[in-house]
């Protein structure tokens, strides 16, 4: 996917990936004029974490239905095994930052399993469709280091723990810290 | 390839060959075993066109799969960098985390 794609993508029902680029370079800059857009982003937070929540989950649900191909059983046993796999990377005192990169290793791990899969059972190709394939899998597996290795930095720099505030029954608000 | 009629008689199998550049149309022959090589080359066109067709439905679900994954990682990726300049971090040169000093 090319970089304007990328930042095309929606990570919230307001913002894009570009807009939350734009806003915390300035951010980091020092610019007050952004203060505004600074607090539209913090006052969205914990839809945004809901948010992203939604498309790990659609992602990871998209990825094992293409895995196992139509096949219940499959995907049950796939599905399970990559919750195992989430709880094995995330450990048992993941913040929700670390859990969501942890989900986010899990799924590109998938997406290398995916074109790797696709890549075995292709009868015969070309040279160009063959650079294709190839094209694509060293890009997913490029994310899949990328994931792994941001993952490592937040351990690393041992972020505070982040306060959620999700709006509970009755208009009540509960605040989880994680 | 296609069969051709010259001059209202009898029926040429004939194919389309590329040379030097130029497509050209090659006389293969008339009778049975001109119907043989017709029946060949509509076998090798019907794989030939399978084999296309496959590819693209392999590609599209590579596309799809590829735009789910870019969705998510780029809302964790923001949301990651969003609590890391919240919490006072920066990227030093576009690449590790630093802390800034106040």
């Amino acid at each position: 996917m090319s970089e304007e794609r990328s930042a095309a993508v929606k990570i919230s029902t307001k913002l894009t990936r570009a807009d939350y680029e734009e806003i915390l370079d300035l951010a980091e800059k020092g610019d007050k004029s952004v203060l505004p857009r600074v607090r539209e982003v913090l006052d969205e937070f914990p839809g945004l974490v809901s948010d992203v929540g939604n498309l790990t989950r659609i992602a990871k649900g998209g990825m094992l239905d293409m895995l196992s191909d139509g096949n219940v059983m499959v995907r049950e046993a796939e599905e399970r095994y990559l919750a195992e796999m989430v709880d094995g990377i995330a450990g048992p005192r993941a913040t929700i930052i670390e859990r969501m990169l942890a989900e986010q290793i899990a799924i590109c791990w998938l997406h290398v399993r995916h074109i790797e899969i696709k890549y075995a059972h292709l009868k015969s190709y070309t040279l160009s469709e063959a650079e294709y394939y190839q094209r694509c899998l060293d890009r997913s597996q490029k994310r899949y280091l990328r994931a792994i290795k941001t993952l490592a930095q937040i351990r690393k720099l041992g972020l505070p723990a982040m306060q959620v505030n999700i709006a509970a029954k009755g208009g009540k608000q509960v605040n989880v810290t994680r | 390839m296609a069969w051709e009629s010259r001059n209202g008689a009898g029926r040429y199998y004939t194919q389309s060959k590329r040379v030097g550049g130029h497509v050209k149309r090659v006389y293969v022959g008339t009778g049975p075993v001109a119907e043989l090589i017709a029946a060949l080359d509509a076998d090798t066109n019907r794989k030939r066109e399978e084999q296309r067709a496959a590819m693209i439905a392999h590609k599209e679900q590579m596309e799809r799969a590829t735009a789910l994954v870019d969705r998510s990682w780029a809302g964790v990726m923001g949301l990651t960098r969003t609590v890391l300049v919240a919490n006072g971090y920066y990227r030093h040169h576009r690449g590790e985390w630093r802390k800034r000093r106040v």
